[in-house]
């Protein structure tokens, strides 16, 4: 499906670029907002420069691949400069709250923590508190529900690093939950 | 309409942001197996050049004459030489793990490769090339 849509844009149909947009604003806006964990206005600018380097890039993507993992690590590469660039000088609030629902669905990474799901409040602290390289593989793989593949292909690292870097990222988490 | 797709799409119908030509990502992608095989080759023969080197100076029979071996096998040794090898291998090796799906073999695998390439190459140089070529090698170098 991405594909058809991808061809019409290579194409040169650009409105259809519009269904792109479409499909994966909301998923690149939590995965963002998740790592570069700012207000809702700095994040609209990351992903609105992620879709036009999308848009730009476009003619190098191979149908052949996976659309979803190439769009991510264009979102990953955008999240990744804000974090480095002098702007990110703020911290926005409001995030908790929002990531906090967001956690409720995911059972999978409360069962592998091994803690009650009310301590949600706790896994966002924890997990906001870990190293950017594990915190991505955390976020990828649990809350957009990638699979090592993907994420290998996202982060451009080999499929058995993704493992070590979730298994390490657990064992800290866990850790940092005990602790408290 | 989302406020992002509504200013992406304003500025794709401006013309605003125009797409890269597919001429531009295949030139690219040329480039960096091109940059690869140009780093890897130049490694190669630097690596001629030294095993050249080692074989007309034999630093082994040098250092039997103790502080003045050392101090011929000092002045003697190719130092640009070694830079350089440093150098190509050096952005060989980032250009090769950049190239196409690399990424997904690790660190070890790629230095493997990298260096069963080079060091073939150089056997392949060292025997097909001619004593004169190496010793101008040396003398540029």
């Amino acid at each position: 499906m991405d594909e058809e849509i991808i061809k019409r844009v290579q194409e040169g149909d650009k409105e259809a670029f519009g269904e792109i947009v479409d499909k994966y604003e909301k998923k690149l806006f939590w995965y963002i907002k998740r790592l570069i964990n700012q207000p809702e206005e700095e994040v609209e600018d990351v992903l609105q420069e992620v879709f036009v380097s999308a848009y730009i890039n476009i003619l190098g993507f191979e149908t052949t691949k996976k659309f979803s993992s190439w769009i991510y690590r264009i979102a990953h590469n955008k999240a990744v400069d804000y974090i480095k660039s002098a702007k990110n000088r703020h911290h926005g609030g409001k995030i908790d709250e929002e990531w906090e629902e967001n956690i409720e669905d995911k059972k999978k990474l409360i069962e592998d923590l091994e803690i009650e799901k009310d301590e949600r409040r706790r896994v966002r602290k924890a997990v906001g508190g870990l190293e950017l390289k594990y915190r991505e593989v955390v976020e990828l793989y649990y809350f957009d529900e990638k699979s090592y593949e993907e994420i290998s292909d996202i982060l451009r690292i080999p499929v058995n690093n993704v493992g070590i870097l979730l298994y390490r990222a657990k064992k800290k988490l866990k850790k940092d939950l005990s602790n408290e | 309409m989302s406020r992002t797709k509504n200013l992406v799409l304003e500025k794709i119908r401006k013309e605003k942001i125009k797409m890269k030509p597919k001429w531009w990502f295949v030139t690219w992608a040329a480039g960096m197996r091109g940059g690869v095989i140009l780093a890897w080759l130049m490694a190669a023969m630097v690596m001629a050049g030294l095993w050249y080197w080692w074989d007309v100076n034999n630093p082994k029979e040098l250092m039997g004459l103790r502080d003045l071996g050392w101090e011929v096998l000092q002045t003697n040794l190719p130092y640009w030489l070694m830079a350089e090898l440093g150098v190509v291998v050096i952005t060989g090796g980032i250009l090769y793990s950049k190239v196409g799906e690399n990424y997904k073999k690790t660190t070890k695998v790629l230095v493997l490769i990298m260096a069963g390439v080079i060091i073939g190459l150089t056997v392949l140089m060292t025997w097909l090339g001619s004593r004169n070529e190496l010793e101008l090698l040396l003398k540029f170098s």
